[in-house]
């Protein structure tokens, strides 16, 4: 019984999370920062590791990649730091990936009744490491280090219905379990950095570098419930402080925790006068208000006064051994001096100026290897990537036209009839005519393109196919058109003429030739234009057309031709399906970091192609964006 | 019905077949042939006059001149050679605009011909012509 008396009148730790400052070990010598990722293909090999310390190699692997995907940075998120191109910044980070190694071991183990026998268990564990280095722009080194992840991949503890009796043995179990198919096992090397390796990374430069607030935990004491005693204020001013690390730690956040723990210091100091320090029971009680008030001090950033408590907690001489009471301030009060000179502090209140800035485009590669697109664009000028753009919006009028006249003309056939006649059609669908003149009229705008940005040939070229498209397409128009009711004499006048001109182009000019002429201008334009020309890219512009005939307010209605809607809007999620999915897509040319960048701009394209057709017009209303398939199509731009 | 069709048939072979002859006979007869006409030195293409078209939508006309400086009858080829316009607009844009050209030039002698280009809502500030073989 006495026992429990005892125990009841014992503090009773809590735990409650906050953010408090780091500060970091790197001096800060400017606030601009680049980031640098090396993708050299490394060596993978698999040795086996002794005990005594000896290292054998058994086999070697083909060389593997590893890779950073470039929104690190949001992850990152550093606060005192900007993110610039690399080529700009006066701290630089590189990250050097180092071979992967496959450790074969024998771990050894006692077990048996007496703990006295020896056990091994043949082990294989994928060591993958990454080398961080922070230098200056004059290649000075300011910190580096190598993080590492071990991770156990299988492990072997009994041979045939026996326990291992040697490491040789339990080695030699597992090199030839591995043997067996080690393909398998070097598949794992490489690859985008993720999981435990990659969160190590994150924590450990945001410690290293960065001033910022990080999760960290205050020990709060309080008292159960005791005959002659009322802890229920006290308990009450503890259990309101549990959400401290719910409010957004941002510039505001110093204040929120003032007003949050001011009060409770003050509480708390009333009440520690009200027990006798001296008394054996009571002190119990003393210490676990001064440790509290002690606490909360070290979480407002007052060090100094968090250690001035200490000294009257100290001369309680209860609980000598929570000296965690005095590190704490006291390893703060160190860091904070070593990173801003003694005396100085300028973090308490500071802003977190670079939060949620950051642009993984600075991202620099290095050693990328294969020619994949988009990579490293950040350190191209300015006026380079505005002249691209210019090129790529040429590029996309063009040939959205060009392939959605195409398929208009492709679908004229389900929707008119052309019956027996020669000339003109014996039905047409208004609709569709109407969709079909308004396009041709849309597509004038080919003619007017700013051609100032293109090369001579490419010049010629666009004006050639331009006015050849019109044409050819013109015609087409005129003939869906005779079915249109007539209310003049100018309009009956105007179909005379038009009817003369299909007749007339009927038998003067080879369609399917002049098709051919225009489908080659195309592809020797492209080929001109772009990087890599295939099929599937000259479809990209098509799809942002469709985008925008589909789910802007003033073009196609669902409700106007369901038929005429549903035909285009499968045309939309086949060019998806053509450009993002399975083994054409475009993605396959491009840089992850590149892919990274237009990973919002992919997403609206995705959201549409899952779209329903009846939800189109309530849910997905003007989705069109010209600068972003101008931006897609701009990397594959010369 | 048939029989119709194999001699109509058979009249569109023989018309190819002797239309094939002449263009070769004419071809042997004729060796200045041999020498492509050189373009590049001997035609010469010059802007005379550029109009604003008001009355229409937002247009001009322009009056240009093809001088040929050889002693040989410039004869195009249908669809070989073009005149290529690149307009300049008020606000720094460059409008293409493509024209066949199929009319024959004397020997040191000169054509002028018109052209209408359409601006849509772009204003004319100046003009380049030139000849394009293809």
């Amino acid at each position: 019984m006495s026992v429990f008396i005892a125990w009841g009148q014992n503090p009773k730790q809590k735990s409650v999370d906050y953010y408090s400052w780091n500060y970091p070990l790197v001096k800060s010598i400017s606030r601009n920062i680049g980031f640098s990722v090396d993708e050299e293909p490394l060596p993978v090999r698999a040795a086996i590791f002794y005990r005594n310390g000896e290292e054998v190699d058994f086999l070697e692997g083909r060389n593997v990649k590893t890779t950073i995907s470039s929104s690190f940075v949001n992850d990152l998120d550093l606060w005192s730091y900007k993110t610039v191109p690399f080529d700009k910044a006066d701290v630089r980070v590189y990250f050097v990936p180092q071979p992967t190694v496959f450790k074969v071991i024998g771990y050894k183990e006692k077990r048996g009744v007496n703990g006295d026998e020896d056990r091994y268990t043949g082990q294989l564990k994928m060591l993958r490491s990454l080398k961080i280095e922070v230098k200056d722009t004059q290649n000075n080194m300011l910190y580096e280090t190598v993080l590492e992840d071990v991770n156990e991949l299988h492990s072997i503890s009994a041979f045939e219905n026996q326990s291992i009796k040697t490491e040789q043995k339990a080695i030699d179990l597992m090199k030839a379990h591995f043997l067996e198919n080690p393909e398998k096992y070097f598949a794992r090397a490489g690859g985008s950095l993720s999981g435990p390796l990659y969160y190590k990374m994150i924590v450990h430069l945001q410690d290293v570098l960065d001033v910022r607030r990080k999760k960290s935990t205050l020990y709060l004491y309080s008292y159960n419930k005791k005959k002659g005693y009322d802890f229920s204020e006290l308990q009450n001013s503890i259990d309101q402080l549990v959400n401290l690390a719910d409010i957004d730690p941002g510039p505001h956040y110093q204040s929120l925790l003032e007003d949050r723990l001011l009060p409770k210091i003050d509480f708390w100091r009333t009440q520690v006068t009200k027990y006798n320090k001296k008394d054996k029971k009571e002190r119990k009680i003393v210490w676990g208000l001064l440790a509290n008030i002690s606490g909360a001090y070290y979480a407002l950033g007052e060090n100094e006064k968090a250690l001035e408590v200490y000294k009257e907690i100290e001369q309680l001489n209860y609980r000598a051994s929570y000296t965690y009471l005095k590190d704490m301030p006291l390893e703060q009060i160190s860091k904070k001096e070593n990173f801003f000179g003694e005396g100085k502090d300028q973090t308490t209140g500071a802003p977190p100026n670079f939060k949620g800035s950051h642009n993984p485009s600075y991202v620099f590669y290095q050693n990328t290897g294969a020619r994949l697109l988009g990579v490293n664009e950040a350190m191209r000028s300015k006026a380079d990537l505005q002249k691209n753009e210019e090129k790529a919006l040429v590029l996309y009028k063009l040939l959205s036209h060009y392939e959605y006249l195409a398929e208009l003309k492709r679908l004229s056939k389900k929707f008119n009839d052309k019956g027996d006649v020669n000339v003109g059609f014996e039905e047409t669908d208004a609709y569709f005519v109407e969709v079909f003149n308004r396009e041709i009229k849309e597509s004038e705008e080919i003619k007017y393109l700013d051609l100032s940005v293109l090369e001579d040939k490419e010049k010629i070229l666009v004006t050639k196919i331009s006015q050849e498209l019109i044409d050819f397409y013109e015609v087409y128009d005129k003939e869906i058109s005779l079915n249109k009711t007539i209310s003049s004499d100018s309009e009956e006048l105007k179909r005379l003429f038009d009817k003369r001109m299909v007749i007339l182009s009927k038998l003067f000019l080879d369609e399917k030739y002049e098709k051919r002429e225009l489908d080659n201008s195309i592809v020797q334009l492209t080929d001109l234009m772009l990087t890599v020309n295939n099929e599937t890219i000259r479809q990209l512009p098509l799809l942002e057309l469709l985008l925008d005939e589909l789910s802007s307010e003033n073009k196609l209605r669902y409700t106007d031709n369901p038929r005429l809607f549903k035909q285009l809007f499968k045309r939309y999620q086949k060019t998806y399906v053509l450009l993002f999915v399975g083994e054409t897509t475009i993605k396959k040319y491009l840089h992850h970091s590149a892919i990274n960048g237009i990973k919002e701009e992919l997403n609206d394209y995705y959201r549409f192609y899952r779209a329903d057709f009846d939800e189109v017009e309530s849910k997905y209303k003007n989705l069109h964006n010209e600068a972003r398939v101008v931006k897609i199509l701009s990397t594959f731009i010369k | 019905m048939i029989k119709f069709k194999r001699i109509i048939f058979i009249c569109v072979v023989v018309l190819v077949h002797s239309c094939g002859s002449m263009a070769l006979s004419s071809y042997e007869m004729s060796p200045s042939h041999h020498e492509p006409f050189d373009v590049t030195n001997n035609l010469e293409i010059e802007v005379l006059l550029v109009e604003e078209v008001s009355y229409d939508s937002n247009a001009i006309n322009v009056d240009y001149e093809i001088k040929n400086n050889s002693n040989e009858l410039f004869k195009p080829d249908f669809g070989k050679f073009k005149v290529f316009f690149s307009i300049f607009t008020q606000d720094g844009r460059e409008i293409g605009h493509y024209k066949n050209l199929y009319k024959q030039i004397a020997p040191n002698s000169s054509i002028i011909l018109s052209e209408k280009i359409n601006l849509s809502v772009y204003r004319y500030k100046t003009i380049k012509a030139r000849i394009l073989v293809e």
